[in-house]
């Protein structure tokens, strides 16, 4: 029963396809995304030289091929990226058996869903508009598709100028009752059912676990990991470490948490209480288990917990945005007495591996004996003499500690870290390596500190006699600005100046204070900040019935101002241009005491308006003249129309003179 | 199954509920389309759009995400207003007239109706049905505009037009809006021609120049003068000779005059009506004169498509 879609319409399917792939490139598996345009590209390839590809022969290998990429790329077709990203391989391998105009209408309503699903991997103000705009090119298509259905295919034009027109004319006058709704829809304060389906496994933000090489993923997303808002003073930069995972384990190649051995309190912490600050941290969307307190934290939201080795946890993971007040103190001693087992946890290695590491501990063992901090300054010395920070390293073999001690000697914090955790155990120094962040930049405009994805860092702790754990940063013995400037100005010290510096930051804060308005409106809009609204306006706890009471009324105001917008705008243009302009013109004349009657020829008009006028009689009576030919006239079925739009031209640039 | 019921229901309605199905019966010309007539309801597209559109709202609100909230009510709200555009292409349409050139019981007919369309939007998809048959029809806003619906006939007689459904999928095909025009308008019908007639009654070849009809235009001989004739007829010079009062006569050959007569036949009475018409048809085709004998009228003779109308029209409305 539904029409055939011819190409031009096919056209715009293609093109709504492209639209929705454009939106989904920051989550998608680069090859994966790649594939979905190749397919994009041979759909229209196909179409452009009409041949047909309805066969199972094509669109069974296209299917297979579709899947095993996915496999390869994101891992599984289940869970939350490989789950969008098969939804996405189906609705591009739709293309290649589209061929009517419910085809296309499916289509539409795949990409609307789709749409949604990126929400799922971000929720940023420029995303939130790109799809709205997919959305409206959803609705292009729905419009030419079902009006004009059955047209010949040059009908498919002035269905599209159409259908941009009513689409987007729609949609936006769509936007006060949308408004409305969002504003006063019941929200529900827990969700029906579980996180997004795989919410722990995501690969953004630090987790618990450390590989040298790992983090670098890191270090080019730069996304505000979380963002700090400081009470009184703030911490001087070389303290403002943001304290992440603290990892114990190590079985060679990676370094893990490990709940063995953490006591669930803090066993003995004592703090300078001139260094106390206190702060709320606007966390983003981790799906991780953990905050990331000022080091070290006193204080933590409710839900929160503190192990011993100084991690705060959720017990959740933190799926949306989250914001909490913490107190630090960023000078403290943690367990000065030491804690049952600890010590032993820490000094724990894998029974072989990296020998001439182990060997190089133990020759600074027997040449400095008990002495920690000779063993700690021998090897920061090491590193200061002799390595290279940088981004970029090169690959480790499997004994990673000495191939990057003996070897490559070039890397980042978390080489430095690993290594210099390894060699303290080694010599029999107690040492644990925490990650988190170390930094952070000033946002001037919004008064707040954001804190980046790349401002990752990892760092060591060392359990020295009477003065507890110890924080070592080899990272800094290597490039002391890393610690002051952040990473990426230690790696490229000029290019990266206007970035992190000059306009380039200006226009980031700037964004970025964006994006927090953004975030504190819309993102984090929820039951409790909705009946905050509501107080506020005087709708006081009225409970349910008031709100749907307040959406009704509400809603039905917005409905009816958006349908008087777009209704209103809908008497048609009058498309012909030449009458247009010779409308103007009357106008004009109008002004000048002449105005048409309402039975007048635009002949005898003309004589009128000249003789009223005699300054500008030649010039009225030609233009009458040959409006008249264009319009009534042999020319009026020119196909050129270059003469009636020079005249139209000229109709507008008139003025008369008295 | 399911029609039949809708049908049945539909009957039931309409008797008894005169006031809700008013705008189902047949009414004047012109019918202006108001929004107390124009319906609304979600395409079978539409109804699946809404179940999506269900899934998108909870999946959002469960996991508060907001940035896909405001999308979800963005799609709905423009949904919503959508369905104002739908009822508003057929707001202000008027039928203003309705009519068809006659066809024979058995074809198509076209029937011609012009509407208006008032002011808002133009309306670029309307379409125009009756079971099956469909047309479709654009109008620009505030314009005249014509549509040509093919309908099938199958009795002789004058035809009632019928409901006719307008309806539009504009804007998204999500919705579509009908209202039903049933104009009272009848249009004629000709009865179906007899597709095995035997041949056209020609009159007897040997009776050539003795059938006549008078008076004719071609010169026929000299008669008595019978009261009544005009003077101008008078042949003095004959008359002089002769001493007698003798009349010019003229008269055409009626060879070619055929009678079509109702009672010459011995047929059942549908099929005599079929084979005079198939009669007729094959007189005009011919161009000859005929006259056309039915019970209490006698048409004729004449010739011509004029003619050939008028008869076939008698043969339409026979009782």
């Amino acid at each position: 029963m539904s029409a055939p879609l011819d190409r031009g319409r096919y056209a715009l399917v293609l093109a709504l396809d492209a639209l929705l792939l454009g939106g989904h490139l920051h989550w998608m598996p680069t090859p994966y995304a790649a594939w979905l345009g190749f397919l994009l590209l041979l759909a229209a390839w196909l179409s452009r030289h009409q041949v047909r590809a309805s066969g199972a022969l094509v669109r069974l290998p296209l299917l297979f091929l579709t899947f095993g990429l996915l496999v390869y790329a994101a891992g599984s077709p289940i869970g939350r990226e490989g789950g969008s990203a098969l939804l996405g391989g189906l609705i591009f391998l739709k293309l290649f058996e589209t061929a009517t105009a419910r085809d296309a209408r499916i289509t539409a309503a795949a990409a609307l869903f789709f749409s949604m699903i990126g929400f799922l991997f971000g929720q940023g103000l420029l995303l939130t508009v790109y799809f709205c705009m997919v959305a409206i090119a959803a609705f292009v298509l729905l419009h030419v598709v079902s009006v004009g259905e059955g047209d010949p295919a040059a009908a498919w034009r002035d269905g599209l100028r159409r259908g941009l027109r009513v689409g987007a004319r729609v949609t936006v006058a769509a936007l006060p009752l949308t408004i409305a709704v969002f504003i006063l829809f019941p929200r529900l304060s827990s969700p029906l059912w579980g996180a997004p389906w795989d919410a722990t496994q995501g690969k953004t933000g630090i987790s618990d676990r450390m590989r040298p090489g790992q983090l670098s993923a890191l270090w080019n997303d730069d996304s505000p990991a979380f963002r700090v808002t400081f009470a009184g003073a703030v911490p001087p930069p070389a303290s403002r470490y943001w304290r992440g995972p603290v990892l114990w384990s190590f079985d060679g190649g990676e370094w893990s948490r490990s709940d063995l051995y953490r006591g669930s309190r803090v066993a003995d912490l004592r703090y300078q209480p001139d260094s106390v600050v206190e702060y709320e941290v606007l966390m983003e969307p981790s799906e991780r288990n953990w905050w990331f307190p000022l080091d070290f934290a006193l204080q933590i939201p409710e839900g929160a917990r503190l192990a011993s080795d100084g991690q705060v946890t959720t017990f959740r993971p933190i799926i949306g945005p989250r914001k909490a007040t913490f107190r630090s103190a960023w000078r403290y001693q943690l367990d000065i007495r030491p804690v049952m087992g600890q010590r032993w946890a820490a000094m724990r290695l894998p029974e072989a591996g990296n020998p001439r590491s182990r060997q190089l501990a133990a020759e600074w063992r027997s040449a400095h004996g008990g002495d920690a901090d000779a063993i700690i300054n021998a090897a920061l010395q090491l590193f200061h003499r002799d390595f290279a920070y940088t981004l970029d390293p090169p690959p480790l073999s499997s004994d990673t500690v000495d191939d990057f001690l003996f070897n490559t000697k070039a890397g980042y914090c978390e080489y430095f870290a690993s290594s210099f955790a390894f060699l303290m155990r080694a010599a029999g120094i107690p040492a644990r390596i925490v990650t988190g962040y170390q930094g952070g930049s000033y946002n001037a405009s919004g008064g707040y500190w954001i804190v980046r994805n790349s401002d990752a860092h990892a760092w060591t702790e060392v359990w020295l006699e009477g003065r507890g754990w110890v924080r070592v940063d080899p990272t800094a013995a290597v490039a002391p600005e890393r610690i002051n400037r952040g990473s990426l100005s230690a790696a490229l010290p000029e290019a990266a100046t206007w970035y992190s510096e000059g306009w380039g930051a200006e226009w980031r804060n700037r964004f970025d204070l964006i994006s927090r308005y953004w975030r504190q409106a819309v993102i984090e809009f929820d039951a409790v900040r909705q009946r905050n609204l509501l107080q506020q306006v005087g709708l006081e706890d009225l409970g349910w019935r008031a709100l749907g009471g307040a959406l009704v009324v509400f809603g039905g105001i917005g409905l009816l101002l958006g349908v008087w917008l777009s209704l209103r705008g809908m008497v048609p243009a009058q498309r012909d241009a030449l009458l247009v302009a010779y409308r103007r013109f009357g106008d004009r004349l109008a002004r000048c005491g002449v105005a048409r009657a309402e039975a007048e020829g635009p002949i005898a008009y003309g004589e009128r308006a000249a003789q009223s006028l005699p300054e500008c009689a030649p010039a009225i009576l030609e233009l009458t003249r040959r409006f008249a030919e264009q319009r009534y006239g042999e020319s009026a079925n020119d196909p050129d129309r270059s003469h009636r739009q020079r005249l139209a031209r000229e109709l507008r640039a008139f003025r008369a003179r008295r | 199954m399911w029609s039949r019921w809708r049908d049945a229901l539909l009957r039931f309605a309409e008797t008894r509920l005169p006031a809700l199905t008013r705008y189902r019966q047949a009414e004047p010309l012109p019918i202006r389309l108001h929004a107390r007539r124009v319906y609304i309801l979600p395409t079978r597209f539409g109804l699946a759009f809404a179940v999506l559109l269900l899934a998108m709202l909870i999946g959002a609100l469960n996991f508060n995400n907001n940035p896909a909230l405001l999308l979800t009510l963005l799609v709905i709200a423009t949904t919503m207003i959508g369905f104002h555009h739908c009822v508003g292409q057929l707001n202000r349409i008027e039928l203003r007239s309705v009519g068809a050139d006659p066809v024979h019981a058995g074809q198509p007919l076209r029937l011609k109706l012009s509407f208006h369309a008032g002011a808002g939007a133009d309306r670029p998809h309307l379409v125009l049905d009756q079971d099956r048959h469909r047309t479709q029809l654009s109008l620009a806003a505030e314009a005249d505009g014509e549509a040509e619906i093919v309908l099938p006939t199958q009795r002789r007689g004058r035809m009632p037009v019928g409901r006719l459904r307008l309806w539009t999928p504009y804007p998204f095909g999500i919705t579509w809006a009908w209202s039903v025009l049933h104009p009272d308008v009848q249009v004629l019908v000709y009865p179906r021609p007899d597709a095995e007639a035997p041949a056209l009654p020609l009159g007897d070849p040997r009776e050539q120049g003795q059938r006549l009809r008078f008076p004719g235009d071609d010169w026929h001989g000299l008669r008595e003068h019978r009261t009544g004739d005009p003077p101008k007829h008078v042949a003095w010079k004959p008359s002089a000779r002769q001493e007698r009062l003798l009349v010019k006569e003229f008269a055409d050959p009626q060879s070619h005059a055929v009678t079509l007569d109702w009672q010459a036949l011995q047929l059942e009475r549908e099929a005599r009506i079929s084979r005079l018409t198939r009669w007729v048809i094959e007189a005009r085709d011919r161009q000859l004169t005929f006259r056309l004998r039915l019970p209490g009228i006698e048409l004729g003779p004449g010739s011509g498509a004029g003619f050939a109308a008028a008869c076939l029209r008698e043969l339409a409305l026979l009782p």
